[in-house]
Formats: structure tokens, sequence, C-alpha cells
């Protein structure tokens, strides 16, 4: 028997790429979903528009009462929310970045009810998350002004939990999801992506599919994303499965963001995170640099190798 | 291989270890369990979770003091997503309908802004629900557009708030909206 020490794969160190990914890319995607509520930030944080009373009882619709702000206030509370995010994007002061950013989102998500929805609510934890990790150390400003300052070699990798977390997250949120699914009827009623493809969230890409595909094959659609989501742990989880699960995962929700218009924003971001925590490394090196070019890489590699 | 470990004490990287795991069981009980006002952050993963046999929207009309309602417009209120389900309005009635002080204050709102710009004040409104049926499964139907109130059938009509009378009396004796 061999006693020779065998590590548990799931606290391996992860890849920083993984992680940096997500530092780039979500914040943009949710950015992208603020955009129109900011742009018209006056009539969502403050009583221009319409503001729901306080209820002085609590609500179970929203867990705090917060009161609308003065006009100029909410006009500095959305750049601030644009420059953090960019600045979160590109490295610059990440750690001050992501800290600004979490706390807006979570402002925006108690303050108002009406203008909450997935993605700035998952924007919130997955800002939060990048806070609490070593987000920015490459790929970005700060790694290159480190660089330039003569510290260590920038890190190649990140201890696990930064990269599990969003990886599990990703999973059982799926699982969660196919679940819920499952309670509501998608395995006994057909036609529930059909019912899905007639109101105001409708494109031209909706009506175009709806009038020319198959109906069978909205059922087909369906099954599909039922057995993706509810199997989602397993999928993801072996090796074997995990690629294909990706193309799929990514292929549901392009659809998704094509045919039920403002919900592009979350098909942006899930395909960010399924993509940065599962796509083949190589790739998702590659992809990266192409988004953000790594001086560091190769002098890292040199250093290293020494 | 170079690691970057998470900033703080361990004891921290572990504390965070423990609220990132419980997040996602939250995250996972909340989409098959009951909703809780206390995760509210956990409310993700439930998404498109049944069927609609409806296409919902939400119409206003405006009581003057004479003559019959009138169709108000409210999106140029609710500038934020005025074409599609995210506007304000629509939230607002997705969440709170049942909610009488809500439901005031949207009537308030919706009357400061008409009167803002119309000389014919209004002096109470009507808020309905049309409840279109979705066309069966690979039936020809027309593409999605905002149409007027009186262009849906009556039978898809629910008026589900409206300005009391005794109100609307009292309102247009005082001559203020």
């Amino acid at each position: 028997m061999s006693d020779a020490y065998v590590p548990n794969p799931i606290t391996l160190s992860q890849p920083i790429e993984r992680l940096e990914l997500i530092r780039v890319l979500a914040p943009l995607a949710i950015l992208g979903f603020l955009s129109s509520r900011l742009v018209g930030v006056e009539h969502w944080l403050t009583e221009v528009g319409f503001v729901v009373p306080e209820h002085p009882f609590g609500d179970w619709r929203q867990p705090i009462y917060i009161p609308p702000l003065p006009v100029w206030l909410a006009v500095l509370v959305a750049l601030a929310t644009v420059a953090s995010a960019i600045a979160m994007s590109v490295g610059y002061r990440t750690r001050l970045a992501s800290g600004s950013f979490a706390a807006l989102l979570a402002y925006f998500a108690l303050a108002d009810r009406l203008e909450t929805f997935t993605v700035n609510k998952l924007g919130t934890i997955v800002a939060i998350a990048l806070f609490a990790s070593p987000a920015g150390a490459r790929y970005g400003i700060d790694a290159l002004r480190a660089e330039k300052a003569g510290g260590p070699p920038p890190p190649t990798h990140v201890s696990w939990g930064n990269v599990r977390f969003f990886q599990a997250l990703v999973v059982f949120m799926y699982c969660g999801s196919g679940l819920a699914k499952l309670q509501g009827g998608w395995l006994t009623d057909p036609n529930v992506i059909w019912s899905h493809l007639h109101d105001s969230y409708q494109t031209a890409v909706t009506y175009f599919a709806a009038r020319h595909v198959p109906t069978p094959a909205w059922s087909v659609f369906q099954y599909v994303t039922l057995l993706y989501e509810v199997g989602a742990p397993l999928w993801y989880g072996l090796q074997r499965t995990r690629v294909p699960a990706l193309i799929v995962g990514l292929g549901m929700h392009a659809t998704i963001g094509l045919m039920f218009g403002p919900v592009i924003w979350f098909s942006l971001l899930m395909s960010v995170l399924i993509v940065a925590c599962f796509a083949p490394l190589p790739r998702l090196t590659a992809l990266l640099q192409k988004i953000v070019p790594d001086r560091s890489s190769a002098a890292t590699r040199e250093q290293l190798a020494a | 291989m170079r690691v970057e470990v998470s900033p703080g004490p361990p004891w921290v990287r572990r504390a965070l270890t423990v609220l990132g795991g419980l997040y996602i069981a939250m995250v996972f009980y909340e989409a098959i369990g009951r909703q809780y006002p206390i995760l509210y952050f956990s409310q993700i993963a439930k998404l498109f979770p049944g069927a609609t046999q409806f296409v919902f929207e939400h119409r206003v009309q405006g009581y003057k003091c004479s003559g019959p309602p009138v169709e108000i417009d409210v999106r140029p209120f609710f500038p934020i997503h005025p074409d599609d389900k995210e506007n304000r309005f629509d939230r607002a009635i997705h969440f709170y309908s049942t909610d009488r002080p809500t439901m005031q204050a949207l009537e308030g709102y919706i009357m400061r802004e008409y009167n803002r710009a119309e000389p014919d004040k209004i002096f109470g409104v009507a808020l309905t629900r049309i409840k279109t049926p979705i066309p069966a499964p690979g039936s020809d139907f027309p593409r999605f557009e905002r149409k007027s109130l009186s262009e849906y059938p009556e039978k898809d009509r629910d008026v589900f708030y409206h300005t009391s009378n005794h109100v609307l009396t009292d309102r247009c004796k005082k001559g203020e909206p």
C-alpha cells in the first residue's frame, strides 16, 4: 500500500485566469443591465419617479426600506457605479473598485424592488466574491504597475475557494432552477417555452422563430433545458461531459438573449460565469489574452522557471 | 506555480468559505422551497418556473369630473424600459397590485404627472389588467404590439383598482385633484 500524498482535487489551487475573466467581463455585463436604469436614474432612485411607499411593519417583497435620494446624490451614485465597474474591469485599484461596486449593487437591490432582477442580486454576490478574492493580481493595470515596481513574479494560481465558489454557485443555481421547473410543470406540459413567446419581451427573432420553428422543436428545447439544468452538477462535474455542457449552456443563453429582449444581460452574465468556470484552460487563457494583453505572462514563466 | 491567496488572515478566509457554502445552499433552497425576505439575495434561481396561460398587460384610465374616463398612456411617466414589462408601472402592479397603500401612491403619482402637463385635469384613476390568452401551439398569431384599452375584448379586461366614488366626488367638489 502506497503512503504517497494524494491531494484533494477539490482543494487544489486554481488557474488565476478563471477568476480574472470573471473580474474583466462580469462587471461589464452588470453595467450593461444597469445602463438603461442609470441613464434615467432620477426616475429610479429619487422622488422624480414613482417610489414604493414605506411599509411601517416591513414587507415580504423587500427586506428593508431605504428612502429615495436627492437628484444630485443619485447622479453621483450613478457616476460612481459606472466608474467602479469600469475600474474593476480594467483592474485599476481592483480592491477598492470591487468593494465600491458591491456596495452600490447591494444598495440598488435593497433600495428599490421594482428595478431589482436576478442580474443585480447575483451581480452583488459576484462583486462581493471578487472583492474577497485576489482578483486583479493579473491581467490588469494593478498587475502592470506591480510588475513595473519590480514586485514578485505575478501569480499563476489562486487558492481553491476563489474559483470553486463560482463553479459551485453556477451548477447549484442551475440545478435549483431545474428543480423549480420540475415543480412548475416543465415535465408534464410540453408547451412551457411556447407560452413565454408572446409578451412584451418578444423580439423580432422570437416572432420569426415562433412562426417558423415546428412546434415539437420547442418541446425538445424545453426538455434539453430541463435536463441541462437539473443535471448541471453532473454535467459540469464529469470531465467528459463538461465541454458538451458548456456548449449547450452557451447555446441556451444565446437563445434566451436573442428571444427575450432585456434578458440579454442575464444571459451574458451567465455565459461569462460558465465560460470562466468551465472552459478548457488553454482556450480560456487565449480568450483572456485577446481581451487583456498580459505582458507579464512571458516574464512570469521565465522567472518561475529560473 | 505561484499561488495568490485571498486577502485577510486564515480565519477570515475560512469564515468566507463557510459563508460562500451557506449562500449557495440558500440559493438552492430558495429555488425549490418558500421564499423568505431574509434570503433576498438568494432569490436568483427560480426563473420561468412554469407555463403562463395569459399575456398580462396593464392600462390606466383617468376620471374627470364630467364625461367618460379617458385612457392615459403612462409610458412617458415611467421612462425606464417604457415598452416592455420591466418598466416601473408594470413592476409596481406585479408586486403590489393587492397592496392598497402602494396602489394609492401609484394613483397619486400618475395624477401628478398627468395634471402637470394637461389643462383638463383628472381627479382619479382606474387600473385595468388585460389577460390575453396564449395562442394554441403552432397557430398563427400577430406580433406583440401595444394597443389601446378599447381594442381588447371586454372579457379580457379586469379593473383591479379605482379611485372610490366618494373620494372622486370630494376631489371634484374641492376642485383639487
